[in-house]
């Protein structure tokens, strides 16, 4: 296992076991905006709203696609 | 991954003019040989310059930017300034970084760091982006913070050892660098932003419910709840931010008092010295007192001897004296009675008459005995043998000559312990005498002060951490009551708010589970490595502690405990090539001077280790630290450039190729 | 009969013992010394006899305060009519017999000397 995947790793099987509602890539993407804007937080903050946000519209739409 | 192609450097140190070396893409080691003061740490910090616009001395202190540039070229050309261009691979992309020092418009010669300016441009597949990249591209590339695990210098490795003692400050910034690289921060930061957008979330619910007449008031409640928690909050983090300001002084005070410790003693012996010196000398004073009280009276001791035969001598007269003197009251008597006999021709007892010889005889007699002059005149001589013998006898006087030399024992005794006591006071006193003492007790009592304070300051954390919990289980008590209510808004905000209480909670419990996974890896790895460089058979492993500080395990199980600085040398690198292993963020390895320690057992060990540490590792040496022939037979296939810092002059290096 | 001494001294040689020993010895006063050295020729066996050049230091009135001293001479030495005179005598033979102790161990302490002389007595 790579380093990287080893933290991928790490999350991914805490997720499953403790948070299995929560979705895989999301938190995917989180932990990449948080390692390539380790050194920038305000931008890291900000990235992670948006994709927190696009995540929840998605959602939503698909919930009334469903109906 | 991070690997160099390419430094060129112009006018950069001993470098003179333009000059470059050249890195192949393919995995192994390159190795720069050159002499004392040809360059080679000049290199390490041309690197450095380019990444981080900064150059240190060997003992990491930042050198003054105006003095890096050629000498020669600013004095035969009047030129100035100087530059360095990288060029590197990173996760397929190229990059070319230029920076570059220029003296300011206007300055012919420039004097110091404000004449310059400095110019960095960074190419990113051929394209020049704008500061902001550049600047945030960089950062995540090879931040500075974790620069120590790829730039290194041998000569700094014993500041690893700073990881086996907790709290210090060094320790911590190693710590907080060995995390960065490993990746540690991407789970604090997350944990941290995440808990963030929770309750930003929260006070999103809130305002939804307000605008809901049925939840307004809840909604009312909740907000100011919120805002209370913030406030408390913001309160905690204070104290937490103050106690851990305290925690660092505290550290670095119980460093310094570690290094006066010794200072401490001595002034503590001085002061017990002068105080067993001055009760001493009143012992002394008051024993000279006394002996010379007791020599006042001494020489009637010498007088006894003489003063007992006189008395002797006189009290066998008066015993001769006084039986003479008896015989003589006795036969007065009877001369009274023989007088009266002659007196009248008859003798007194029996009354017969003297015949002519028995006058004779008793006239005889009667001359014989002493007369009362006589009687009178002894009567005398008793009295005054008596009275003499009764005046020798007072005259004779103890002897005090034993107490005289107890006394005396005693003095030599103080003297000797006196002298002892002043001869160390002495020696203290030349290791105290630049001493500020003053500076000293304000130490000690800063720390006391600093320990009473760290106290004070955890209670109130504790208060306030009781305090947020009250708060925060009203909180969620609100929560659910708003929760019992049916709103689109309040359920949007709702889930907003789960997931990221979700995902906060989630990164919060990886932090320490890749911790723990990653301290275990970093011990195996760091072991394995270990095992390889070390010479001795006996050591069978490394053991990590929470700071990633290594310690050496014997076979037996026991650890050792302190080591010398050939083995903290084999323990750093051993702990460099697992964090290269185990690091999500890989580069080269540019070592300077790191075999310095080592003896030829241990360098022949650490050079074939090498290409198992990093991609590309780049070696800066000098002749007798390597010795290029071994080096080529070690890693063969493996060593892919050589290069030599030649000497043109003291002040001009010229880098070659080594066919 | 002779008339005796209202004051004594010492000759200018066992002036300086004098001063030699009340130094070396640490006595508190002179005269303690003085009635050291004179003990010590009495110890010795010394007789009384005749001092030539012997100053002025001590007045008798304060030396033996209470005559303890003219009752002892007196004792020790019934022959002698002027016991302040042979009290000088002795003193500066005593002075005499510590010159030779120094002499011989110039680090000679009180307390050896006592010894010995209390030794040598029994």
């Amino acid at each position: 296992m790579t380093p990287e995947n080893e933290l991928l790793d790490t999350i991914e099987e805490l997720r499953k076991q403790k948070f299995p509602d929560v979705p895989a890539e999301l938190v995917e993407q989180i932990a990449t905006i948080e390692r390539n804007f380790t050194e920038n937080r305000p931008e890291a903050y900000k990235r992670i709203v948006q994709a927190i946000d696009t995540h929840l519209a998605v959602q939503a739409s698909g919930k009334k696609a469903g109906g | 991954m991070l690997s160099i192609r390419s430094i060129s450097l112009t006018d950069f140190g001993p470098f003179k003019g333009e000059q470059r070396i050249d890195f192949p893409a393919d995995p192994g080691v390159s190795i720069i040989y050159g002499e004392n003061m040809r360059g080679k740490t000049t290199l390490l910090n041309a690197i450095r310059y380019a990444l981080f616009g900064k150059v240190m001395t060997r003992g990491a202190t930042q050198v003054a930017l105006h003095q890096i540039g050629n000498w020669e070229t600013a004095k035969d050309h009047g030129k100035y300034g100087f530059k360095v261009v990288l060029e590197f691979e990173n996760e397929g992309l190229k990059y070319e970084l230029t920076r570059e020092h220029r003296p300011r418009a206007g300055v012919t010669i420039p004097q110091t760091d404000i004449d310059y300016q400095q110019d960095c441009f960074l190419r990113k597949d051929g394209q020049v982006l704008g500061p902001d990249q550049r600047d945030s591209e960089l950062a995540r590339i090879m931040p500075e913070t974790v620069s120590r695990f790829f730039l290194f210098d041998g000569e700094l490795l014993q500041q690893y050892e700073e990881l086996l003692r907790n709290e210090s400050d060094m320790g911590r910034n190693i710590k907080e660098a060995i995390e960065r690289i490993l990746g540690v921060p991407v789970l604090t930061n997350g944990r941290t932003d995440l808990g963030e957008l929770f309750k930003d979330a929260q006070k999103r619910e809130a305002k939804a419910a307000q605008k809901n007449q049925k939840t307004q008031a809840l909604g009312n409640q909740h907000e100011a709840l919120l805002k209370q928690r913030d406030g408390l909050q913001e309160d905690t983090d204070r104290l937490k931010s103050d106690l851990a300001t305290l925690r660092s002084s505290k550290a670095s005070k119980e460093e310094e008092l570690r290094k006066t410790e010794r200072t401490k003693a001595l002034l503590d012996e001085r002061a017990r010295l002068q105080d067993e010196i001055a009760k001493a000398e009143n012992r002394l004073n008051e024993k000279q007192e006394r002996r010379q009280e007791l020599l006042t009276d001494v020489w009637k001791g010498l007088l006894n001897s003489r003063i007992r035969a006189t008395r002797e001598g006189l009290e066998q007269d008066l015993q001769k004296d006084s039986d003479t003197y008896q015989r003589a009251l006795v036969s007065a008597d009877i001369n009274e009675k023989l007088r009266k006999a002659l007196e009248d021709g008859q003798c007194s007892s029996c009354g017969q008459d003297l015949s002519a010889t028995a006058k004779g005889r008793i006239t005889a007699l009667v001359s014989e005995t002493l007369s009362n002059d006589a009687r009178t005149h002894l009567e005398a001589k008793i009295q005054e043998l008596k009275s003499r013998i009764a005046a020798l006898k007072q005259s004779e006087a103890t002897s005090n000559a034993d107490v005289l030399q107890e006394v005396q024992d005693a003095i030599d005794e103080l003297i000797v312990q006196k002298a002892a006591a002043e001869d160390r006071l002495s020696e203290v006193k030349d290791q105290t005498k630049d001493l500020d003492e003053t500076e000293l007790r304000k130490l000690y009592s800063d720390f006391e002060r600093t320990v009473i304070d760290m106290g004070i300051l955890q209670d109130g954390i504790k208060k306030q951490d009781e305090a947020l919990k009250a708060i925060n289980e009203n909180i969620s008590k609100v929560e659910a009551e708003m929760a019992k209510f049916a709103d689109a808004d309040l359920d949007t905000e709702r889930t907003r708010k789960d997931l990221c209480e979700k995902l906060r909670s989630l990164f919060a419990s990886a932090v320490d589970a890749y911790r723990e996974r990653l301290r275990g890896r970093v011990e195996k790895d760091a072991t394995a490595l270990f095992v390889q460089l070390t010479s001795e058979p006996e050591y069978k492993a490394l053991s990590i502690n929470d700071s990633y500080g290594l310690t050496i395990v014997h076979q037996d199980g026991s650890v050792i405990p302190v080591r010398s600085a050939g083995a903290e040398h084999i323990v750093a690198l051993s702990l460099m090539g697992a964090l290269q292993q185990n690091a999500p963020l890989r580069g080269p390895i540019v070592m300077d001077s790191p075999f310095g320690r080592l003896d030829h057992v241990h360098t022949t060990k650490v050079v074939q280790a090498l290409p198992s540490m990093a991609n590309q590792v780049m070696l800066l040496v000098y002749d007798s630290e390597l010795d290029p022939k071994q080096a080529r037979n070690q890693l063969q296939g493996k060593l892919q450039k050589e290069y030599r810092i030649a000497r043109r002059t003291a002040r001009h290096s010229e880098l070659e190729p080594i066919a | 009969m002779a008339e005796d001494k209202k004051t004594i001294g010492l000759t200018d040689a066992n002036k300086a013992i004098l001063d030699k020993v009340v130094e070396k010895a640490g006595f508190k006063r002179d005269m303690d010394a003085a009635k050291f050295a004179f003990a010590l020729a009495i110890s010795r066996g010394c007789e009384p006899g005749q001092v030539e050049g012997a100053g002025t230091i001590w007045n008798m009135g304060s030396f033996d305060e209470g005559g303890d001293l003219k009752a002892l001479i007196q004792n020790l030495f019934p022959a002698t009519d002027a016991p302040y005179r042979a009290l000088e005598s002795l003193m500066n033979t005593g002075f005499g017999l510590l010159a030779a102790e120094l002499k011989a161990n110039p680090n000679v302490r009180i307390e050896d000397l006592l010894k010995q002389e209390i030794k040598a007595a029994k």
